[in-house]
């Protein structure tokens, strides 16, 4: 086989490359695939691209429209086009800003909208006494639906006492 | 305190310490945080990007660590291109981190158990490194420290969506939680495909040794949870930990049926890796890992001597990797040069050993 671009010297560099399912083949001369510089390596994909995938995530039919394309965070001036572009928000307000639209992507990453985890301590008690109510709200259901009854009970006594205590100021 | 660091293989995560370390090389605890109302940084100017990083260092020294929990300053763009390779072939940066940008900044302690990487994909990353099965106790450190950083620093937190990250898939607790396995029993019966797609199922994500995209080499693998919002931190440690104690029983059961079943094959493929080891003249570094996972095999089941390099298995998988290499020969080295360095640092480090 000859090489394809110079038409004179034997092909001795084959290159076959799939883009996007498309199939190309080159055959080249030495001499000319380095003229082309022709890499035997992968393109290099910019980190960035990875991103495009969670893009899928903030996809809402919703988020298709103009209007919230255009929408900007009043505190960095991002738009939601650009967070969805990147799959990266613009800064912590973003989060309260867009929460609308923000809800349905977090339930389908982490089957939940809701943190259960660690507070802040400078929050203050109020906080943290909700969030150990919901904590052994959701540790009662869990009982209940294991079928353990004796340990329900022991859960539903700590919330009573918890929600008399957080009623009389007491915490 | 970099230099020191950089010339050596050792880490707090390669200690062949802690529970279950002949199947788990380490644990890790990574919370990502970020400052209130600052732009996150994808779209930070320089202006914004340096108060962030004035904000945090300023914060670190505020917590006046003292002795072997003192955290040393550092911007990555100070750092040589090949000293930052080997921090990330050490993990204690990542490979985002290592890209462009004048106000990326990393924290780390005299043993590398602490690091905190400053406007890497969020504000802060702070990461802590345990050898062996230790996810509770690095989650321990990690939280002292969260807290303690917590008091000067002003975090963005929203009470029902949790930590706000840059990233809506870490957003919540911000903790990822990674166990890293050394497996080469589950491969060989080939049980590890199946173990680890029951894993994806449950919420967790597996990769190879050097995170996202890269192949699982040396039999190495990486575990982390996926979710972040909607548990506590203390439920994904524990689902973690509970998970790596069934790989490693079922690791321990597949050693068992090979020691039965083909102990030959298992002694030949042990022996053979460690005359490689020991007599090639040229060595690439994913040539090296899987012949290390071999002779690691093959000294745990006993066909090998046992003090061989059991103890050292962790520190000679950062020291066959490219820029540690460059580093230990002394100066910088095309592949083909490397994989020739690499063959020689074998083939001294077990004659050595084998005399001795």
């Amino acid at each position: 086989m000859q090489c394809e671009r110079c038409q004179k010297k034997p092909a001795n560099v084959h290159i076959t490359q799939y883009i996007n399912g498309q199939k190309t083949e080159k055959h080249l001369c030495e001499q000319c695939a380095k003229e082309e510089q022709v890499s035997v390596k992968f393109p290099k994909i910019p980190l960035y691209s990875l991103n495009d995938l969670l893009g899928v995530f903030f996809n809402e039919p919703l988020i298709s429209k103009k209007e919230v394309q255009e929408d900007t965070c009043p505190n960095c001036q991002v738009s939601y086009r650009q967070i969805a572009e990147l799959g990266r928000m613009g800064c912590s307000e973003c989060y309260g800003h867009f929460s609308s639209y923000l809800e349905p992507a977090l339930r389908k990453m982490h089957g939940a909208t809701i943190h259960r985890g660690k507070i802040p301590q400078r929050l203050g008690t109020s906080l943290r006494i909700d969030r150990e109510l919901s904590n052994l709200k959701h540790k009662l259901r869990q009982a209940v639906e294991k079928e353990e009854y004796e340990k329900a009970a022991v859960l539903r006594d700590q919330i009573k006492e918890l929600e008399r205590k957080n009623a009389e100021g007491q915490v | 305190m970099i230099e020191k660091i950089v010339t050596r293989p050792e880490s707090n995560w390669t200690k062949a310490e802690g529970p279950h370390h002949h199947i788990v090389l380490s644990s890790r605890i990574r919370l990502a945080r970020n400052l209130k109302e600052l732009p996150m940084p994808a779209f930070q100017n320089e202006t914004t990007g340096f108060t962030v990083l004035e904000k945090i260092r300023n914060a670190a020294q505020a917590l006046d660590y003292k002795g072997g929990k003192k955290l040393y300053f550092y911007r990555l763009h100070e750092i040589p291109a090949l000293e930052k390779q080997i921090l990330l072939e050490k993990h204690l940066i990542s490979p985002e981190h290592r890209q462009d940008g004048v106000n990326r900044g990393l924290l780390i302690n005299e043993d590398e158990t602490i690091s905190i990487m400053i406007n890497e994909e969020d504000h802060l990353r702070l990461q802590v490194f345990y050898p062996g099965l230790q996810l509770k106790e690095a989650w321990e450190l990690a939280n002292r420290v969260d807290d303690d950083l917590e008091s000067v620093l002003e975090y963005a937190f929203h009470s029902r969506k949790g930590y706000l990250t840059a990233c809506p898939t870490n957003v919540g607790t911000g903790l990822r939680a990674s166990v890293m396995v050394h497996v080469p029993a589950l491969v060989i019966t080939q049980q590890a495909g199946n173990v680890f797609r029951s894993l994806g199922q449950l919420g967790f994500t597996v990769r190879g040794l050097y995170g996202e995209g890269t192949e699982a080499t040396g039999n190495l693998y990486q575990i982390s949870n996926q979710i972040t919002l909607g548990q506590t931190e203390g439920e994904i440690i524990e689902n973690l930990t509970t998970l790596t104690l069934q790989i490693v029983e079922k690791e321990e059961k597949a050693r068992k049926w090979l020691l039965k079943e083909c102990p030959l094959q298992i002694k030949d493929r042990a022996g053979r890796a460690f005359g490689v080891l020991q007599n090639a003249a040229i060595l690439n570094s994913q040539e090296a890992l899987n012949y290390l996972s071999d002779v690691r095999l093959g000294a745990d089941l006993g066909f090998l001597n046992k003090d061989l390099l059991k103890n050292n298995l962790c520190e000679l998988l950062v020291l066959a990797q490219p820029a540690f290499i460059q580093r230990y020969v002394g100066k910088v080295m095309e592949a083909q040069e490397r994989d020739v360095a690499r063959a020689q640092f074998f083939t001294d480090k077990f004659s050595k050993r084998r005399s001795s």
